[in-house]
C-alpha cells in the first residue's frame, strides 16, 4: 500500500506510537470508482448501493489517505472486519478514520497493527477493521 | 434461504488491467503491483495483485451464494502468500458452523487461491441474514 502525498518523506516505523490517532481521510463513491468496480465485477451491473467488495476498496482508499505517505513496499499481512450492513449510493460520501493499536518488531520485520473505522455522512457506521502491514522501512 | 454448506466458487483473473482498475478505485499505486521493473527487485520478482483485490472475490462469492438474503458480518483474514499478476483468483468456502436453517448468521471458512492451488488468503467470515423487514 502507498499513498501520493510526494512533499512528505514516508512514515518510517519509528514514527508510529500505539494508541495514538494518525489522521482521517474522506472518500466518494463517485461515479467513476463505481464504473471501474462494474468493469471488474459485471454481476454488479445494476447495484444500486456500494457491494462490500466496493466498500473495502473506499475503505482501503481512506485508509491510505488518512496518513500518506506510506513507503513503497509495505506489505499488507492480515485483516479484521466487521460490517454494519449499511453502504453509499453513488455520490455519497465517507470519512475514515485510523489510529496505531500496536507495533513491534518480529523476526526482523516491523508489524504494524493500525484500526480504521468508516463513517458516512450522518456519523452512522458504515465498517471498520484491523489492518495488519508489515512496514517496508 | 438455507445455509449451503459451499459457497459458490468465484473467480477474477488478476490481469494487469485488473490490477489497474482496482488501484484507481483504491487510489493505491504501490509499484509492487503496478510497476514490472519495480517487482522484479522485491522477492515477489514480479507484479502482484492487491490483497484486497483477492479478497473482494471471496465477496463475490458470498454474494452469489446468497444474493440479497445475505451478506459479510465479521471476518478475520490472514493474507499468506501473493497472487501474481495474470494468475486466476479463486474464491471459495465451507460452512463452519452446525447447520441451523434458522440461524440467524453462520460462520464459514473461506480460503482464496491462485490457479495453481497456492493459498493466498484464508480465515472465516461470518454471514449474516438480512431481516425480512429490512429487506422489504
Amino acid at each position: 500500500m502507498n499513498a501520493g502525498n510526494v512533499d512528505r518523506a514516508p512514515l518510517r516505523f519509528a514514527d508510529f506510537t500505539p494508541g495514538a490517532d494518525l489522521g482521517a481521510a474522506r472518500v466518494t463513491l463517485d461515479p467513476e470508482r463505481f464504473a471501474r468496480w462494474r468493469a471488474l465485477f459485471p454481476a454488479a451491473a445494476d447495484a444500486e448501493t456500494a457491494p462490500p467488495g466496493l466498500l473495502m476498496a473506499l475503505f482501503m482508499s481512506g485508509f491510505a489517505e488518512a496518513f500518506a505517505p506510506h513507503p513503497d513496499g509495505n506489505i499488507h499481512a492480515g485483516q479484521t472486519l466487521d460490517f454494519t450492513g449499511r453502504s453509499l449510493r453513488e455520490g455519497e460520501g465517507a470519512r475514515i478514520s485510523v489510529t496505531c493499536r500496536h507495533k513491534e518488531e518480529r523476526r526482523g520485520r516491523n508489524w504494524v497493527h493500525l484500526f480504521a473505522q468508516m463513517h458516512d455522512d450522518t456519523g452512522a457506521e458504515i465498517m471498520s477493521g484491523e489492518v495488519v502491514v508489515i512496514w517496508a522501512i | 434461504m438455507v445455509w449451503p454448506e459451499q459457497l459458490v466458487e468465484a473467480r477474477l483473473r488478476a490481469s494487469p488491467e485488473a490490477i489497474r482498475l482496482y488501484a484507481e478505485i483504491t487510489r493505491d499505486f504501490n509499484p509492487l503491483h503496478l510497476d514490472a521493473a519495480f517487482a522484479a527487485k522485491t522477492p515477489f520478482g514480479r507484479p502482484i495483485a492487491h490483497g484486497t483485490l483477492s479478497l473482494a472475490v471471496l465477496w463475490e462469492a458470498i454474494a452469489a451464494t446468497f444474493g440479497a438474503d445475505a451478506g459479510p458480518g465479521a471476518a478475520q483474514i490472514r493474507f499468506t502468500a501473493p497472487i501474481a499478476e495474470g494468475a486466476m483468483i479463486i474464491a471459495s468456502g465451507t460452512r463452519a458452523g452446525d447447520y441451523d436453517p434458522q440461524a440467524a448468521m453462520m460462520r464459514y471458512d473461506f480460503i482464496v487461491t491462485d490457479g495453481a492451488g497456492t493459498q493466498a488468503l484464508a480465515g472465516h467470515v461470518d454471514i449474516l441474514r438480512v431481516a425480512m423487514d429490512a429487506a422489504s
